[in-house]
């Protein structure tokens, strides 16, 4: 085992409490927050790691993005403390980095407020969205695709976070892209035909 | 309103920005004034969003193995350290040991070429230590605890029971020639040169009539300087023992490799 001088910093390195840190953020913003910033960015990294489609120059720049707004949100007195900070930032992070892969590749945005914006959505069209787009109806969308099948939500899950369907094919044993494709395009059906079925489209 | 395959797989290369400029305008119109079509999109966009957040159980579990596994490399890592600190002293404390041992000075080879322990006649009559007859001092002069302590102290001397030979010959008995030069040379072969010279240098303003025991003593204060690297001083005693029956030729031939090693 080579035993290193930036190895044994990093073994050095101690554990902070969640409080630790936000009293440090708070009391002595300009030390904390080189602290705090070196502190998560290899568990953030490996999360993306293991749940994404990792791209260095995109984990750089959601990561900065991420830690900015902590930061602010720290100062601003409007951190809430509702879960453990890892959690808490992998959550924004893993919003952040989707929204900005999904940018990089021209994507539409997933975000209410921006498909807004940029589709100049009339009055009905804006409900529409609204009402799909509610906290309520996401998750209530997410147990129902989970229903429909775990492959189902995984394979859309996969594409969701940017995999093509080449990757997704190897990934699920499936034959080809169109295999994934046309299996996305059933699973979504099915789900579509079970909110039909039970009323839970936007009435119009 | 019919699930179609071929609105669904517009809708998907819109979102997935697969579209021209004018083919996104063209679909910007159509949700606008087409509602149901707007519900289309409005689905398949919320479906990505839906499975694209983590769920808080995901997440929970994610950091859950990240704290288990950063523990156990952490522990893994201390483990590591404390056995590599151990393995370090137990070499460190073997190499000192045996350095201890070991501790040569510059003129051991020297030394060692002229090295004997001093001859038992000195107390003896014969090697066995047991009868003590021929001793080198009046032995109805001590009491019976001196005695036995002298006796002890060189029986453990022969024995290379130096400390024990030290505590029993100690300086109580200090006027007491024989047993001023068995400490010494206890001393001496403990390597603690020092010591041995101080002892044997008061024994040799001492010693009377013991022509036996002063060249002894003589002979082993040389060895200590030249051990004590004090040559000079070791070169003079040489000359004094050079009419020795017994050391005059070593005397000469010690002195002969003092000169060549240092001049």
């Amino acid at each position: 085992m080579k035993i290193t001088r930036k190895g044994l910093l990093k073994f050095s390195q101690r554990n902070y409490s969640d409080d630790e840190l936000i009293k440090g953020l708070q009391e002595k913003p300009d030390k904390w927050k080189r602290i705090i910033y070196k502190y998560f960015k290899k568990d953030l990294r490996n999360y993306c790691k293991s749940r994404m489609k990792y791209e260095e120059v995109l984990f750089e720049g959601a990561y900065d993005d991420v830690m900015m707004d902590f930061y602010k949100k720290v100062a601003d007195g409007k951190y809430e403390k509702r879960s453990k900070l890892t959690t808490f930032l992998i959550k924004v992070f893993h919003r952040k980095y989707t929204d900005n892969y999904r940018k990089h590749y021209k994507k539409i945005s997933l975000y209410s407020d921006e498909v807004s914006e940029a589709f100049e959505l009339k009055d009905e069209a804006q409900k529409v969205f609204q009402h799909f787009m509610s906290k309520e109806n996401l998750q209530l969308l997410a147990k129902l695709l989970n229903e429909v099948g775990k492959n189902c939500y995984e394979i859309i899950k996969k594409h969701a976070e940017g995999f093509d369907d080449i990757e997704i094919a190897s990934m699920f044993g499936l034959k080809n892209a169109k295999t994934v494709k046309s299996r996305r395009y059933q699973c979504r059906k099915k789900l579509f035909n079970y909110l039909s079925d039970n009323n839970l489209l936007y009435e119009f | 309103m019919n699930f179609d395959e071929n609105t669904e797989e517009l809708i998907e290369r819109f979102l997935n920005g697969e579209m021209t400029e004018v083919e996104q305008e063209v679909i910007k119109d159509r949700i606008n004034a087409d509602p149901l079509f707007a519900q289309r999109v409005a689905v398949q966009m919320a479906i990505l969003r839906a499975v694209s957040l983590p769920s808080d159980n995901e997440i929970e579990q994610f950091v859950e193995v990240l704290e288990t596994n950063k523990r156990s490399k952490q522990s893994r890592v201390l483990l590591l350290i404390i056995g590599f600190i151990v393995v370090l002293l137990v070499v460190l404390s073997h190499s000192l040991i045996k350095k201890s041992n070991n501790d040569e000075t510059p003129n051991d080879k020297i030394v060692a070429e002229f090295l004997a322990p001093p001859p038992k006649s000195l107390i003896l009559d014969s090697d066995d230590a047991v009868q003590w007859q021929k001793v080198a001092y009046d032995p109805d002069m001590m009491d019976m605890k001196q005695k036995t302590s002298i006796q002890e102290g060189i029986i453990a001397f022969y024995k290379k029971e130096y400390d024990k030979t030290i505590t029993l010959l100690n300086s109580d008995l200090k006027n007491i020639e024989i047993a001023l030069f068995y400490r010494s040379l206890a001393y001496f072969n403990k390597k603690e040169y020092i010591v041995a010279i101080e002892n044997l240098e008061a024994l040799d303003r001492k010693i009377e009539n013991n022509d036996d025991l002063m060249f002894e003593t003589r002979w082993y204060l040389a060895l200590s300087y030249i051990q004590n690297n004090e040559i000079q001083k070791a070169e003079k005693m040489l000359k004094l023992l050079v009419n020795s029956e017994k050391y005059g030729t070593k005397a000469k031939q010690i002195t002969e490799k003092l000169e060549n090693k240092y001049q």
